[in-house]
């Protein structure tokens, strides 16, 4: 069953809009942690697969869900739908200034627009406590461990350095 | 070859940390006993956080689109226009309690909201919306009411901390 939002136009023509963001961030995901890209997308390609739909849509993303947060602060929280050996991926945009907090590590990230951070946001805790100038937008993308679950696709370990270092690096 | 940027690494073990923070252990609150934990301070360059096994936790890359892709009002309008000018109707719509097998309304705690109202600092209205491509809590399995959609577009009033209904998404933030 597709959800009723994805229907609309104006949510289809946001949706076409921001893939070339996705698109980059797609990308970005295959190099830091390959397999957890493959897994997303052949969880959302089974589950596709498994459905249909009178109104095909171009789903942008390997995650399998996106928030949009405008103009709020977000106080210190875990997420609870993703599982704890995946990245999720949080998009800074818009004007102005925050800090993103990681308040287990005790790190303030500075939260420029046009920043990318992966976190293991379901074990570490994260909050944007503040924010100064102008209109702020955070889009947060989660893989639902849920769906993932209902798809038969488990999910995969963290990335080490050394494997990083080995399927990139090669020694040269 | 160097690596991403600055490589920061905690003394404590991904593993543990993750099983001492699992919805309701009650370690989550004396995390600081049982691990040694970081105080990284500021990072405003690109770095990678790594647990004592070398575990990549975080990537950190900032700036990595480029600036004029960053504010595009003009096509952002017509979405967030739509998006956080819902009458509240709809929210209320989307806010539906979900129901036991037996009928009864479930009560669900709504003490830790995920996101607060700040004071006033852009001109687009403060809220936010999830987007799911699949509405995968529909099955027979599922606890919430049949007709509920799980794409849940949220707006909150403006002074209030919360939606105030026991809605989808606080459900699953807090439990």
């Amino acid at each position: 069953m597709q959800s009723a939002s994805l229907k609309l136009p104006e949510v289809r023509e946001w949706l076409h809009q921001s893939e070339p963001m996705e698109s980059l961030a797609n990308a970005i995901l295959s190099i830091v942690h390959p397999d957890l890209h493959q897994v997303g997308f052949e969880a959302n390609q089974a589950y596709k697969a498994s459905t249909e739909s009178d109104k095909p849509h171009d789903w942008p993303s390997v995650y399998s869900s996106i928030d949009i947060i405008v103009n709020r602060l977000t106080p210190p929280h875990r997420d609870a739908g993703s599982t704890a050996s995946s990245y999720d991926l949080l998009i800074s945009l818009g004007e102005g200034h925050a800090d993103l907090h990681l308040t287990d590590l005790g790190a303030q990230l500075k939260y420029w627009p046009g920043t990318l951070v992966f976190l293991t946001g379901r074990v570490l805790e994260h909050a944007v406590p503040e924010w100064k100038g102008g209109e702020r937008v955070a889009v947060a993308h989660y893989m639902k461990d849920l769906l993932h679950d209902r798809m038969h696709v488990p999910c995969p370990a963290l990335p080490t350095q050394l494997l990083w270092w080995f399927k990139f690096g090669s020694g040269r | 070859m160097t690596f991403i940027g600055d490589l920061v690494a905690v003394e404590w073990d991904f593993d543990r940390f993750s099983q001492a923070t699992k919805v309701g252990v009650k370690r989550k609150e004396n995390l600081e006993v049982f691990f040694q934990m970081a105080r990284l301070g500021k990072v405003d360059k690109p770095a990678t956080i790594v647990d004592r096994h070398g575990k990549l936790l975080v990537w950190y890359l900032p700036n990595i689109f480029f600036p004029g892709r960053t504010v595009c009002f003009p096509q952002a309008d017509s979405y967030f226009g739509y998006i956080h000018g819902l009458p509240v109707g709809k929210i209320q719509l989307c806010c539906k309690r979900p129901e036991d097998s037996s009928g009864i309304p479930q009560l669900f705690n709504l003490v830790h909201p995920k996101f607060h109202s700040p004071q006033r600092e852009g001109k687009i209205r403060h809220g936010n919306s999830n987007y799911c491509p699949w509405n995968i809590y529909a099955g027979p399995k599922s606890k919430f009411h049949p007709k509920m959609t799980l794409i849940y577009e949220l707006i909150y009033p403006p002074g209030l901390a919360t939606c105030g209904s026991n809605c989808a998404i606080c459900f699953f933030e807090t439990t």
